[in-house]
């Protein structure tokens, strides 16, 4: 369904990633894990089209994204989660809901109202400032808010980060579940056990290099990649 | 009554001041950049009123339409020719091109059209309303009235459509509107434009209110209502509004009581206190980041 091949990307002269290729299908739930620094979001920003890509080619369904604008992109049903949530400050809840149905000609209301079932929560705080929520309450909104896109892809960054050990619970037990609802998912993150554990497939990066790949299962077993790169 | 007639004349400065103000403040809020050629883009207004009603003949009414789309359309122009390309440079190289742009605009006008100064044509040529010992002149009231529907049509526009929302959006993280979705270039290109079309007819008014327009009419509007942004806090477009209401207020009752030749010296004296006080200005956001 996505499958990025040999995209390099520069910051300057310096260059980040080389040659990194993946796949991702249909339904499934690819991990992307490596060391703080290893090109883990350059990989989510070069997708999503925030980052021009030096060589290499994207291709979601039929459709090429390798030169594509970021509204292009989620035009095309791949919506990313950035990093530290990016949810909006000064607007309130709704208006940042609002903002994640932007790309739908009129919001979905079946997704709407599961979105809402989900994070009753929000719905509570529908009218209070997104800066005044907490940083779970804030993940949870950005979470809801790229729900409402309906996305086809979906792609998260680090949806762990600074996160209360019962939060991290708390957002991989919807990340199973999203998997489970047959919704594709590529995620990235440092919590590399976590990951693993929910992951159909996963790819380890370090330098910006692909380094290794297979099953959640195959990654946690093989002794090598966990001192190298785990940590476990 | 010498009140009265300051408080009426220092609405109508200060309407036009409040029109200019929005297209820095919202320019500012959505691009991040102080466009210091937006004076000029009055000064364009203003003179091709002047053209198309002296040399063209088009009636007034229809010339400040024609003066819009013009304004509009150098407006856009601008920002696709000059700023885009810069969009991810330091803001000073932004900054120093909207100088460059703005002598540019002066410059053209002055080849185009000379350096004298051109009368405006007399738009308005009702009578006065008096009401007991005031009197109204036509052309005051149809400013404030006119200026008011566009402030309206604005803070309509900003809180209450989907474009503004995603305005609004750009405004607080442009990479996030991005990945809702927003189609950066079109928003900014939109917000060039209401700044443009305010400008035009803001340089309407006030070459009405002044009756003369030449190529460096738009500068000092221009610095003034800049100041009035600052002044009410530059992004927040409530305080633009509010900022150009007690500027112009403020020139006109300093004009009025004080001293004329030192009005300017007065008025920019009080927003430096202001500013003291309240370094975000009356109604600007403390920037907190947050981790």
């Amino acid at each position: 369904m996505l499958t990025v091949s040999n995209i390099e990307v520069c910051y300057g002269n310096i260059q980040v990633l080389h040659k990194v290729s993946l796949q991702v299908k249909k339904g499934e739930l690819v991990a992307l894990i490596g060391s703080n620094g290893a090109g883990k979001s350059t990989v989510l920003k070069a997708i999503s089209g925030l980052l021009p890509k030096k060589s290499g080619s994207i291709y979601f369904e039929n459709a090429e994204l390798t030169c594509m604008r970021p509204h292009e992109i989620v035009a095309l049903g791949m919506i990313m989660v950035p990093e530290g949530r990016r949810i909006f400050p000064q607007f309130t809840v709704a208006e940042n809901l609002a903002m994640g149905s932007y790309r739908l000609d009129k919001p979905n209301e079946t997704v709407w109202s599961q979105c809402l079932s989900r994070f009753p929560l929000l719905r509570e705080r529908m009218s209070q400032l997104a800066a005044t929520l907490s940083g779970g309450e804030q993940q949870m909104l950005a979470m809801a808010r790229a729900m409402l896109a309906n996305p086809s892809v979906l792609m998260l960054d680090e949806p762990s980060m600074g996160l209360a050990p019962l939060l991290v619970r708390l957002i991989f037990d919807l990340i199973q579940h999203m998997r489970e609802q047959g919704m594709t998912l590529l995620l990235v993150e440092q919590n590399a056990e976590m990951a693993l554990s929910v992951a159909d497939r996963a790819y380890v990066l370090e330098n910006g290099r692909i380094v290794a790949e297979g099953t959640g299962q195959e990654l946690r077993n093989s002794s090598v990649i966990q001192k190298a790169y785990l940590g476990l | 009554m010498a009140f009265v007639i300051a408080m009426i004349n220092g609405i109508n400065l200060g309407s036009i001041y409040a029109l200019i103000a929005l297209g820095y403040t919202m320019v500012y809020g959505i691009a991040k950049m102080l466009n210091f050629a937006h004076g000029d883009v009055i000064m364009a207004g203003a003179l091709s009123v002047v053209v198309l009603v002296q040399q063209f003949h088009v009636h007034p009414a229809l010339s400040i339409f024609i003066s819009v789309i013009f304004c509009v359309a150098l407006g856009v122009l601008t920002e696709k020719i000059a700023y885009k390309p810069l969009r991810n440079s330091s803001s000073l190289s932004v900054l120093i091109t909207a100088i460059g742009v703005s002598y540019l605009m002066q410059n053209l006008a002055q080849i185009l059209f000379g350096s004298s100064l051109r009368s405006f044509p007399k738009v308005f040529r009702w009578p006065s309303v008096i009401l007991g010992s005031v009197e109204f002149k036509m052309d005051r009231v149809i400013t404030i009235v006119v200026t008011f529907i566009l402030m309206f049509f604005v803070l309509w526009f900003v809180y209450r459509t989907k474009i503004g929302l995603a305005m609004r959006a750009v405004a607080q993280d442009r990479e996030a509107a991005m990945l809702m979705g927003v189609p950066i270039d079109r928003i900014i290109s939109i917000t060039f434009a209401i700044g443009a079309a305010l400008a035009a007819v803001a340089g309407f008014f006030y070459g009405v209110a002044y009756g003369f327009v030449g190529p460096y009419s738009g500068s000092m509007p221009g610095i003034k209502a800049f100041t009035a942004a600052v002044f009410g806090g530059i992004g927040s477009i409530p305080g633009a509004i509010l900022g150009g209401f007690l500027l112009g207020l403020a020139e006109s009752m300093v004009k009025t009581f004080i001293s004329s030749e030192l009005s300017d010296a007065i008025v920019f004296g009080l927003l430096i206190v202001v500013l003291l006080i309240k370094p975000t200005g009356l109604l600007g956001k403390e920037i907190r980041d947050k981790v």
